[in-house]
């Protein structure tokens, strides 16, 4: 089955994460380094089309990843990278203070989400996560995942608390506690056999490693415990492995 | 009687106000002439009340959704008509994450072809075809294209590969695809995209499974926000 509701959840979440525009007040800084350059598009492939000089004022209209459209009066809009953008000042005169995802920001990220994939009771598993981390060693989860057997399938929907105790050299271990639930199905070709909705919690360990940029890779490991009609609960391992970013 | 005390209080009242302002006017000069061997020469400083908007105040646009259409080839079942949408993180200037919903009704096999009507291997529900999954893309060319002499538009050519799921005939298939595309940014707000997608996935109809690959071409359009 595919899980078209709970993707739509998912967008609906992502959707009101973005920024809310500002109307038509526009923030202003002043240029601190000999010139600006200004791009055609967010992006170091773009040509430079114009410079703006020390000390002009510019209005910044936008953001696209670590790229700022900016203007002065006089003159087209331009893009410029967050290099030379951080170096400018506000009309308070302060350094412009923005978060342009090196290592340090790694560490003290709030939002993350990621996608992996892996194994599941031997079945395949494809998963996504949406995490934040209320400080560097403690984070919450919300996951959704699509179990693919060859005769069955399910969608797992968990949350879970995460402890990071130490980051060393970009890697960070962590363990996690949760819960959720469990819809299993079995596929049209085989009768008899309804849909089962069962509540599960887990305990899991795993590692989040810093790449570059934005970028982590994430491995972990679950053990979920289902609690089943039958006389006896069932014990379930799950290996995934997979790539997230941070905002 | 009455009247006469109004009347002296009055009087009184303005003339010691009139007596304040004597005394004070020395003062004020005193205070001026201080002011005026400092660097500021003015007595009064226009107060401006500048607006200081913060960095939060830069509207970042790093989201992008898409309404896409074309054709795919469901190996087999022929190509018929898809649409779906797509939602787009950019992370980087290089790289960006999509979410993608697709679907699509595909038609008969060859064997249901050739066998005539009476042989139906699925019903009408199980030919609809619907796919998601979760990419991650990279601009590989960026650039720019010229119309006419003085308009030059935005372009990204981008190679984009991803995971997820396909439900069709009897059940899901863990789906891999792969693919490139090209977004033409009309204004900073909106794109136009051309993409070709191949989705691999594990397939067995009353049959033992084997690998297909099936083709997507699609056109779309895009909002930034």
């Amino acid at each position: 089955m595919l899980p078209t509701p709970y993707i739509f959840i998912t967008l609906i979440t992502l959707l009101s994460l973005s920024n809310v525009t500002a109307g038509e007040e526009y923030f202003n800084v002043e240029v601190t380094d000999p010139f600006l350059e200004l791009r055609t598009g967010p992006g170091r492939g773009y040509p430079i089309v114009d410079i703006i000089e020390r000390g002009e004022q510019i209005r910044v209209l936008k953001r696209r990843t670590d790229w700022f459209k900016v203007e002065i009066n006089r003159g087209k809009p331009g893009w410029t990278s967050i290099d030379q953008f951080k170096t400018t000042l506000d009309l308070a005169g302060e350094q412009v203070q923005i978060n342009d995802g090196k290592q340090s920001d790694y560490s003290d990220r709030n939002w993350e989400m990621g996608v992996m994939t892996g194994d599941f009771a031997g079945a395949r598993i494809v998963a996504l996560y949406l995490g934040y981390s209320f400080t560097p060693e403690f984070s919450a989860e919300v996951g959704l995942s699509q179990v693919i057997g060859n005769y069955s399938s399910g969608l797992m929907a968990n949350a879970s608390l995460l402890m990071k105790p130490f980051s060393f050299w970009g890697v960070e271990p962590f363990f996690m506690l949760g819960g959720g639930a469990i819809t299993t199905e079995a596929d049209s070709s085989l009768a008899g056999d309804e849909a089962r909705t069962e509540a599960a919690a887990h305990v899991g360990l795993g590692l989040h490693y810093y790449i570059t940029r934005r970028f982590m890779f994430r491995l972990d490991y679950k053990n979920h415990l289902l609690f089943t009609d039958r006389t006896e609960n069932e014990e379930i391992d799950e290996w995934k492995a997979g790539f997230a970013f941070f905002f | 009687m009455e009247g006469g005390i109004r009347i002296f209080l009055l009087k009184l009242t303005s003339s010691i106000t009139v007596a304040m302002g004597l005394l004070l006017v020395p003062q004020s000069n005193i205070i001026a002439a201080g002011l005026s061997n400092s660097e500021d020469e003015q007595l009064v400083r226009p107060e401006i009340t500048r607006r200081t908007l913060t960095v939060e105040a830069i509207d970042t646009e790093n989201f992008e959704v898409e309404l896409f259409g074309g054709v795919i080839s469901v190996e087999d079942f022929g190509a018929n008509p898809v649409y779906g949408v797509r939602l787009a993180y950019h992370i980087t200037e290089d790289f960006f994450a999509v979410g993608t919903l697709g679907q699509t009704q595909t038609g008969e096999s060859s064997y249901e072809r050739i066998s005539g009507s009476s042989a139906k291997l699925l019903t009408d529900e199980q030919r609809k075809l619907t796919y998601y999954n979760f990419s991650l893309g990279y601009n590989i060319l960026p650039g720019e294209v010229f119309v006419g002499g003085k308009t030059a538009f935005t372009t990204q050519f981008y190679l984009i590969a991803g995971i997820g799921s396909t439900e069709f005939a009897l059940g899901d298939y863990f789906t891999t695809s792969f693919g490139a595309g090209y977004r033409f940014l009309g204004s900073d707000w909106f794109a136009l995209h051309v993409d070709v997608r191949d989705h691999i996935f594990e397939i067995g109809i009353y049959e033992s499974s084997r690998e297909t690959h099936n083709i997507e071409f699609t056109g779309g359009i895009s909002l930034f926000f």
